[in-house]
């Protein structure tokens, strides 16, 4: 069968009998045995459990019962989220052989609630420690646009299944860009909501001060449905805020009008290409934005944002460090075990300084409902590029992919990212950016500019 | 500081922290030490006031 583009589109025709939830599932399935090989996304195809929930729901429709928003849509998870009876590997080899997961994570809950068939655990950076997705242990995964490239990380996995048509929703994590980076590099749509929106419960830790979870998608509709169905308060998860469900799908084609919408300058220029400021040149001019605006000291919040990664991780694996360190990933190792030998003054000067940003950008967000900048400073780089030339500097590439992302995860502002692409035909994301709590105006831009045609996800089709 | 003093730092909190640390490994934990204290120092450079407190669960 051909796959059809939209997870709505899939839930229709299992609705409608025009296919069964099976028939998608295994092509599907069998799209994923082609390709995956090369691209690397899956550490794990979950044959056994995609095919019992697709049975589940073409048993729901031949019994007559109404069947959910996503019944019959393929989902996957970056392999940081817990699935019953399997490892939870967080991309790390430190975990081959921990006890299997007692039950899904509470928003592969929610999206199985809602019919979605689980088809794959998706490969990371280890630890969630890196922007690239060059796992030494599982592999690198390759960008579907480009083979040559890496998908951006930490949940590249999820970039590339998405890019490759392997999936139709995946969920991820971002604690400094790591849903972003591979929506930019990827060419897929991700959402990354307030710090606080969605529930963490059953997903593997990285730095609790700064981890969220979130969607990608290959449109709009289907990120923004995703969204609504992941919402709700959890106790579970301490951090997730008692807020109730605010849909963004009723406002989703509402257009950007009204809004006063700004182009991040300084740091978020000094810090993008020529492709990535050609994209928000053009973001900007068809959201109708012309203001700029400065986000100020995003440079100290970048840094202060790499301190309390790099605090609370070190510590986090410092038992591990001590007893096996030949078992961690050579690309992160040392910059955790830094982590766990700094001065507790730094992190603690780090915290004090996320609440003087967080008031800082409340009085940007008293004159502007949206802000714009890039997601990525450039176009996906090459496997094993170890530096990036950024207008006339050379940086180490690995830390600093995530220079423009760090410092709006600092602070937990809700993100849309959207894909542009470039002369090349190489994809390059924008950050739409609300005041916290205000993804529906996120989503409504991206909208916005995936109904301009400047933003959009086709399926890639590498030759493998 | 220079690259011999984050050595020595190293070697004290590996010591404390109860790492054991090859060559190798001395060496990359010094230069991403040293390359973290840079925005240390961007943080400590920068004033705030006494009542700038954390957020002890952070609700933007």
């Amino acid at each position: 069968m051909s796959l059809p583009d939209t997870a709505r589109e899939c839930a229709a025709m299992v609705r409608d009998g025009r296919a069964s939830a099976l028939e998608i599932t295994g092509a599907i399935l069998a799209r994923t045995a082609a390709l995956d090989p090369v691209i690397n996304s899956h550490t794990a195809v979950l044959h056994e459990r995609a095919l019992s929930e697709a049975r589940a729901i073409d048993g729901l429709r031949a019994r007559g019962e109404p069947l959910p928003p996503l019944a019959g849509v393929p989902c996957t998870v970056k392999n940081l989220f817990d699935l019953q009876g399997l490892t939870t590997l967080a991309g790390s080899k430190l975990r081959i052989g921990a006890p299997p997961a007692v039950r899904d994570a509470t928003l592969v809950r929610r999206l199985h609630g809602a019919g979605a068939v689980f088809t794959g655990a998706l490969n990371m950076d280890a630890y969630a420690y890196g922007f690239t997705t060059e796992n030494t242990h599982f592999g690198v995964t390759r960008n579907p646009r480009d083979l040559s490239c890496v998908a951006g990380g930490s949940s590249g996995g999820s970039g590339a299944a998405l890019a490759a048509g392997l999936t139709y929703c995946s969920l991820a994590s971002d604690t400094n860009g790591s849903i972003r980076v591979p929506s930019s590099f990827c060419g897929v749509f991700g959402l990354k909501p307030t710090f606080g929106r969605l529930s963490r419960s059953g997903s593997f830790p990285f730095v609790p001060a700064l981890d969220h979870l979130g969607p990608l998608a290959r449109n709009c509709g289907d990120l923004a449905l995703a969204y609504d169905l992941l919402q709700g308060a959890d106790p579970d998860d301490p951090a997730c805020a008692n807020r109730a469900i605010e849909t963004t799908v009723p406002t989703l084609d509402s257009g950007v009008q009204e809004l006063r919408i700004g182009i991040l300058e300084g740091h978020f220029e000094q810090w993008a290409d020529a492709d990535a400021r050609d994209a928000v040149v053009r973001a900007a001019a068809a959201l109708g934005a012309t203001d700029h605006v400065t986000l100020p000291e995003a440079h100290r919040a970048r840094a202060a944002a790499f301190i309390i990664t790099a605090t609370e991780s070190g510590a986090f694996y410092l038992d591990e460090l001590r007893s096996r360190p030949e078992d961690f990933e050579p690309l992160s190792r040392e910059r955790l075990t830094a982590g766990a030998l700094l001065p507790a003054a730094w992190y603690q000067r780090a915290q004090r300084f996320r609440s003087w940003f967080r008031a800082a950008a409340r009085e940007v967000f008293q004159h502007y409902d949206l802000l714009i900048a890039a997601a990525t400073p450039c176009t996906a780089t090459p496997v094993g590029a170890e530096t990036m030339v950024l207008n006339d500097t050379t940086l180490p590439v690995r830390p600093n992919i995530g220079l423009l992302t760090q410092p709006i995860s600092f602070i937990g502002l809700p993100v849309a990212v959207a894909p542009l692409w470039t002369s090349r035909n190489m994809p390059i994301g924008v950050q739409l950016i609300a005041p916290p709590w205000r993804e529906d105006l996120c989503l409504r831009a991206a909208r916005a500019l995936e109904l301009a045609g400047l933003a959009r996800s086709p399926v890639a089709n590498p030759s493998v | 500081m220079t690259q011999q003093d984050w050595e020595a730092y190293v070697d004290g909190m590996a010591a404390l922290q109860g790492l054991t640390l090859d060559p190798a490994r001395r060496a990359e934990t010094a230069v991403q030490l040293e390359r973290i204290a840079g925005m240390a120092q961007l943080l400590d450079e920068f004033p705030l006031q006494a009542e700038v407190e954390v957020a002890p669960v952070f609700q933007p």
